[in-house]
């Protein structure tokens, strides 16, 4: 396992830099490709791509004629070249007319009322099975032949596919709280749609433009190949084609040019629309849980790992500005619950992805090591990275109904990992799904397997979600703010289903949390971040009684304390330093009441007494004074 | 003409279609509220706590014009709020605004913020680009960010530093009242206590008035002048904050007082009853919506349903026919 702990081979950050470079030279390739062919139609003129010459059939590439001429004596650079632009030309205006009716029939549709919406769409899926090429011929029969006519088929058809992605993206966002406030701030229609709305919807788009775009060059070609867009004599890729196959017997090379510029304009949108949808894919969570799920997976051999279920050692986590996450160690004794607390943007949920092998898209551990039961993480092969993810770390996102697939019921997002990896039957995984429902205090298994994720209160998915994380029987449970978005009594409940899982089912947790109430509760040791470093750990009663660094002696003081009388909460002025600053010394001195000159002369180190550890000079300097003075729990 | 109070709430319900269009299906509808009545001074803030699903926000919502109540009225600075149709009038938006919870999904991704907060002053008075953006730099900075940050993208700011840019968009309208709705529940302690004490600054500076929508007791207790706790769709018990917080009669906010984890929680004991959760629940509103779960059910509380009473030794209202007597420890 050693001696992997270099550069992983394909790093996340690696693969988006490689995936734009893709989409650039795909891009770059197309562009170059159209510009040949409009630099074509300015140099050469038509007449020398269209006339006959009778005397000059099917002459083999020369001087004359570079590529040869075809069946009628006619020049095939020329042709070719001057078919470039034409097809060019008929595909953008056909995607043009897409776009500019579907995305606003969309968004109208999806503005709409349900029954609106209901017939509106019945009519748009009815339209949507007829197939492009007969819409087309219904353009030409009541058009007439030609590229315009046949773009504008084209268009209307492929505005339908517009239209239906617009709807289904509309109905997500519209209920959105950006979209509501925006009204509420008296935004009137029209500019709703059009500055809050439209944007947004961009993305999606964008991806299926690729997509569109592929079909409808293979669909020009199609068409002007049986004469129905570009009308012969004039050149295009898909009439050069005709040509070439009419001569096929005297002349098989004809064949080559235009086919050969087809097949790399539609592989170079292959490959830019391949980067464009990986790179914007939604790397939303949902993705992330059935992460685990592409393969099946066997369960590790056991390696000897003494009694911490997960190191974390020295890590350090890059993204594109800089570093988010220093110099991190935490680990987790088995069947120990560790807090980790800290302000937003503090690299708790970094620290913690780390050791799930879960980092965003772009993030990336350059030094340190993670270590799953004696598993090195760092480096691992993706097969092991998978097999570690679903059977050894369990994870339990915060926003349990967001992280849930909204089209599938909970009974697939249950059944699905075991069906998929460890090879039960649909029978036995229902089964299995029943029982974990159970265990996780669901009155009605069956009942809440035919829910889909919208219809579960907060509180009931996150136990759905907790039921997904014990299916695998991990033995390090990892819970981003399990119960943030949940109600104090629901909260309670919850906390208190993970704990007694914890008694019956051996797994360690770790709890990412900014509630100081919920480490108090649960916790047995508790981790302080800040921008991006540790900067106390220790035990629970030792860390929230005698708190050593000034931070966590505020986040205490902020803490609303229910019970108690009127009382001033302390806030502390400003914000997190972004973990990604560099700062000369302790990154808590710009916010800090005693502060000194020494804070910010050099690094802080991370000193350690009796188990309780924090990263602060005055700390350490006082609790010098004290040992000096044996005043610090030696004493009687 | 000034009314003693704001926001006039009287005996309001709430029943939600079910959205299920295929026909020959039963009409599946719920009173997500029942025979709520509230009100809210000047300048004041009223706490309104609950769980999940209790219809605070539903009331928030009929507040704000954008759910119509089946039955009551909402009176709000001379506005028939419940009789609005479903256009809320442009003129009203300029009496009432809302914060929502979630910082991260309330801002439009892509706009600069100083867009976003203009889009109010521009639409309400007509104002010259640079009279705009003046007022844009004064709101972000009674808000406490500062002004430069106008030209910046939401994507670039923290959870409290955008639930403040969603502040300083509500302040745009001038409005007399703000619904609150879980504004702090997604931040960290310290973004909370700077928001909290921000909130409080500007209801001193400006006399706005807050509905303030939190299942955190702890925070209510903080801001609200009043609380008002809700469950299952109807009202158990309201009166100042400091009475209900110190001496809870209804059995009901006992146990919201006791799940807050506040430091003081080190027992690890488990305190939840344990008994499983039922997945949907129906409301009749016929009797006390507590009756399931409650542990001081008598027989009084299968029969009738408890009216809301001035407890003689806390005088604040409670709706409970065995209700908590002396202070709670
Ligand atoms: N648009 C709707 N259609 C149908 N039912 C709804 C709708 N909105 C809310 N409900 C239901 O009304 C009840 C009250 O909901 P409301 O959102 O007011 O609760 P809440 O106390 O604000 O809860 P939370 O803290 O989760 O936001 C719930 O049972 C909810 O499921
Ligand atoms: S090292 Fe200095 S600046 Fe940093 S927390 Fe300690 S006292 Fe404050
Ligand atoms: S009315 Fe009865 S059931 Fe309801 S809270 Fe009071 S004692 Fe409990
Ligand atoms: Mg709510």
């Amino acid at each position: 396992m050693k001696g992997q702990a270099g550069r992983p081979a394909a790093s996340p950050r690696g693969r988006r830099r490689r995936t734009r470079r893709q989409i650039r030279i795909g891009a770059a390739l197309l562009v170059l490709i159209y510009v040949v062919g409009l630099v074509a139609t300015f140099t050469i003129s038509s007449e020398s791509a269209t006339e006959q010459s009778l005397t000059e059939r099917l002459a083999p590439p020369g001087r004359d004629h570079l590529l040869g001429t075809d069946q009628y004596g006619r020049d095939l650079l020329a042709r070719t070249l001057l078919a470039i632009s034409v097809d060019f030309h008929a595909v953008l205006l056909a995607v043009a007319v897409a776009v500019v009716i579907g995305v606003p029939l969309g968004v109208l549709i999806g503005m709409g009322g349900p029954w609106f919406d209901r017939v509106t769409m019945r009519v748009v899926d009815a339209f949507l099975s007829i197939p492009t090429l007969v819409v087309v011929m219904v353009a030409v029969a009541s058009l007439g032949q030609g590229l315009v006519n046949t773009a504008l088929g084209v268009g209307f058809s492929f505005s339908l596919i517009y239209a239906r992605i617009a709807r289904t993206e509309t109905l997500n966002i519209k209920n959105e709280p950006f979209v509501m406030s925006a009204r509420q701030s008296g935004v009137g229609r029209a500019r709703l749609v059009g500055r809050h709305i439209m944007p947004t919807l961009a993305r999606p788009l964008i991806v299926e433009t690729a997509v569109i775009l592929r079909a409808g060059f293979m669909l020009q070609a199609t068409l002007s190949y049986f004469g129905l867009s570009v009308q012969p004599p004039h050149p295009s890729l898909g009439n050069l084609l005709r040509d070439a196959q009419e001569a096929a017997v005297e002349a098989p090379w004809q064949v080559l040019p235009a086919g050969l510029v087809l097949v790399a304009i539609i592989l170079l949108l292959n490959l830019t629309s391949d980067g464009i949808s990986d790179l914007l894919a939604v790397s939303g969570t949902p993705r992330r849980l059935l992460d685990g799920a592409r393969g099946r997976l066997s369960r590790l051999p056991e390696v000897s790992s003494g009694s911490r279920s997960l190191v974390i050692e020295s890590v350090t986590i890059q993204v594109d500005e800089g570093a988010v996450v220093r110099d991190v160690s935490i680990h987790l004794e088995r069947g120990e619950v560790v807090a980790l607390v800290g302000e937003s943007g503090s690299g708790k949920t970094m620290t913690a992805m780390s050791a799930a092998g879960l980092l965003p898209p772009g993030a990336e551990i350059v030094a340190g090591q993670v270590q799953v039961n004696g598993h090195d993480l760092v480096g691992a092969s993706p097969g092991l990275m998978r097999s570690l993810r679903s059977a050894d770390v369990g994870v339990i996102f915060q926003n349990p109904i967001s992280a849930m697939n909204p089209t599938w019921r909970v009974e697939k997002h249950l059944t699905f990992p075991s069906v998929v990896l460890r090879g039960l039957t649909r029978e036995q995984a229902r089964q299995r799904a029943v029982d974990l429902l159970g265990e996780v205090g669901i009155a009605d298994p069956e009942g809440c397997l035919r829910k889909y994720p919208h219809e579960l209160s907060g509180g009931i998915a996150q136990r759905v979600m907790i039921a997904a994380a014990l299916a695998g029987e991990p033995s390090v449970i990892i819970a981003d703010e399990p119960t943030s978005a949940l109600d104090s009594t629901v909260q309670v409940r919850v906390l208190d289903l993970l704990l007694g899982l914890r008694a019956t089912r051996h797994f360690s947790l770790l709890l990412i949390t900014h509630s100081m109430g919920v480490v108090a509760h649960a916790a047995d040791r508790v981790y302080v971040m800040y921008s991006g470093e540790i900067v106390e750990s220790g035990a629970v009663s030792e860390v929230l009684g005698h708190p050593e660094h000034p931070y966590t002696q505020a986040l205490l003081a902020a803490v609303p304390q229910n019970r108690m009388r009127e009382r001033e909460l302390k806030g502390l002025s400003g914000s997190v330093p972004r973990p990604t600053r560099e700062l000369p010394g302790c990154r808590f001195a710009e916010r800090c009441p005693h502060v000194a000159a020494a804070c910010t002369a050099g690094r802080v180190p991370f000193v350690e007494r009796h188990g309780h550890a924090s990263r602060c000079l005055r700390a350490q300097l006082e609790s010098d004074v004290f040992a000096v003075e044996g005043r610090r729990g030696d004493l009687p | 003409m000034r009314t003693p109070n704001l926001v006039e709430i009287e005996n309001v319900g709430v029943r939600y279609r079910s959205a299920d269009l295929r026909l020959g299906r039963a009409r599946n509808d719920v009173w997500a509220v029942r025979g709520v009545s509230l009100s809210i001074g000047h300048a004041e803030t009223l706490g309104l706590v609950g769980e999940s699903g209790s219809g605070k926000s539903t009331i928030g919502q009929c507040v704000l014009g954008n759910v119509r109540p089946t039955e009551g009225t909402i009176r709000v600075a001379g506005f028939d709020v419940g009789a609005f149709g479903t256009r809320v009038p442009l003129d009203y938006r300029w009496v009432a605004q809302v914060v929502w919870q979630d910082p991260y999904r309330s801002l439009t991704p892509g706009m600069s913020i100083g867009t976003q907060i203009g889009e109010p002053l521009a639409r309400r008075r007509k104002r010259s680009r640079a009279e705009v953006a003046t007022e844009v730099a004064r709101l972000l900075e009674v808000v406490g960010l500062e002004a430069e940050m106008a030209k910046e993208r939401p994507s670039r700011f923290s959870g409290g530093q955008r639930q403040r840019i969603a502040v300083a968009r509500a302040l745009a309208a001038e409005p007399r009242l703000i619904v609150l709705d879980e504004p702090v529940s997604a931040l960290d302690v310290i973004s909370q206590a700077q928001l909290i004490e921000m909130l409080e600054k500007v209801q001193r500076e400006l006399g706005v008035s807050y509905l303030l929508i939190s299942h955190d007791l702890a925070v209510v207790r903080h801001m609200a002048h009043r609380t008002a706790v809700m469950c299952r769709g109807q009202l158990v018990e309201s009166g100042t904050s400091n009475a209900v917080a110190e001496m809870p009669t209804h059995p009901y906010t006992r146990e919201l007082q006791d799940s807050v984890l506040d430091l003081s929680s080190t027992e690890r004991e488990a305190r939840s009853s344990g008994r499983a959760v039922p997945v949907a629940r129906q409301q009749a509103h016929t009797l006390c919506p507590y009756l399931e779960r409650c542990p001081r059910a008598i027989g009084a509380c299968e029969r009738d349903l408890p009216r809301l009473v001035q407890n003689p030794e806390t005088r604040h209202l409670t709706a409970c026919h065995h209700p908590l007597t002396s202070p709670s420890a």
